[in-house]
């Protein structure tokens, strides 16, 4: 490498891991701010950035592991039972569900969608990613699909209804 | 819907979700570096404050490790060990292993004489210092020394260090004052370093140089040699201007 690997690596994966934190928490804001800090991190050991495969981990699990910590420090502080309409109002109804049904997912189902269909990372390395055992892991991917697949059918039986 | 159908249209529906919503954005390396560099220097801080308040406990017990640390003797051992005329005691060598010198630190209210014993709390906060700035701020620090209350830290400005000593140094009797150094002790000890290398060349010549040690204020080397007059400027010329002096034996 000529540059600084730190700048090298984060111009390369900047945008991919961004799309990847925003399917992890959900929000755009949320989803910066959970980069931003694991990226700062990551400039720590930046001379030790060799491999950016595993560099590309570490920050995966780290925003995985802190968006989770997070969660748990903060989630008494938020007793609304519903996301407030007008977040949910600029999108189309199709991606409105889906996106409200991964929202009302816990962090862990929803870090192990991503993980799974998005990144597309096998069982195993979900379950380190996310620090937990591989049962584990599929136990949270089982109730998360349970969850998908109940509201995505429903959205399948409105749309024929509406044809 | 079976399960592949559904874990197809997810994936589908997950990339969609997020190229939409993420969209092209360029990163903000700038930021994001800034943002490194201060989880860095925090992280520093608190490893420094980690060491010292580890000394600080070690010190309770034994009276050992408040004594200054041992001078780091390679490169001058290299010279001395030298056949030929003795070799003249060194120029204090270290500050954190002395007392400040007659004349005051610049800026500063320094003291105008040696005290012989600083007392127990500066002795303290001497060895907390010189093993943090040695440990922690190898780039900024350049040595310590005491008068009977206060503590003077010389480093090249800018850094943490001024703040991770002040959060190192707990004792309300001790005052701490710093000074402005040209260069850190690990510039100094790498041009040691460097000259004990260049032992042959000088022997070549000729030319023995029997004495190497830091400035007492920390302003760079002072070179000692019995034909000073001879080789005093190409000694400056072939190492800069962090030789200070080249002194006749």
């Amino acid at each position: 490498m000529n540059g600084d690997p730190f700048d090298e690596f984060v111009g390369a994966r900047y945008q991919a891991l961004l799309r990847g934190a925003y399917l992890i928490t959900g929000d755009l804001h949320d989803a910066c701010d959970l980069l931003h800090d694991a990226l700062a991190r990551v400039y720590v050991r930046r001379r030790s950035i060799r491999d950016v495969t595993a560099t590309e981990e570490y920050v995966r699990r780290t925003m995985v592991r802190t968006h989770i910590s997070r969660w748990r420090r903060t989630r008494r502080e938020v007793p609304m039972p519903e996301l407030p309409d007008a977040a949910v109002l600029e999108f189309a109804p199709e991606d409105d569900r889906l996106r409200l049904v991964l929202r009302r997912l816990p962090p862990k189902q929803r870090a192990v969608v991503a993980l799974k269909y998005y990144i597309d990372l096998p069982m195993a390395q979900v379950a380190e990613e996310l620090g937990c055992s591989l049962a584990t892991a599929k136990t949270h991917l089982a109730r998360a699909m349970k969850s998908l697949r109940r509201e995505l059918a429903q959205e399948n039986v409105e749309v024929g209804r509406g044809c | 819907m079976d399960a592949d159908a559904l874990e197809l249209r997810l994936a589908a529906r997950l990339n969609a979700e997020a190229n939409t919503r993420v969209g092209a954005v360029r990163a903000p390396v700038a930021e994001l570096r800034q943002a490194g560099r201060r989880r860095l220097r925090a992280g520093r801080i608190r490893l420094a404050l980690a060491a010292a308040a580890v000394l600080a406990a070690c010190a309770g017990v034994t009276v050992q490790v408040t004594e200054p640390p041992a001078r780091p003797a390679a490169p001058l051992a290299v010279l001395t060990a030298h056949p030929g005329p003795p070799s003249p005691t060194p120029v204090a060598d270290d500050r954190s292993t002395g007392f400040c010198p007659a004349s005051p630190a610049p800026g500063s209210a320094a003291p105008t004489a040696e005290v012989p014993n600083p007392g127990a709390a500066l002795r303290k906060a001497m060895a907390q210092v010189g093993e943090l700035g040695r440990t922690y701020f190898p780039d900024r620090y350049a040595g310590v020394c005491a008068d009977s209350r206060t503590l003077y830290v010389y480093r090249v400005p800018g850094g943490d260090l001024d703040s991770a000593s002040r959060l190192s140094v707990t004792d309300p009797t001790v005052l701490l004052r710093f000074v402005d150094a040209p260069y850190s002790r690990a510039e100094l000890t790498e041009l040691i370093d460097r000259i004990a290398k260049d032992r042959p060349y000088w022997e070549g010549r000729g030319v023995l140089l029997s004495g190497m040690a830091f400035a007492p204020d920390c302003a760079g080397l002072v070179v000692t040699t019995a034909q000073a007059a001879t080789v005093r400027e190409e000694v400056r010329a072939r190492y800069g201007p962090r030789i200070l002096r080249v002194d006749p034996q």
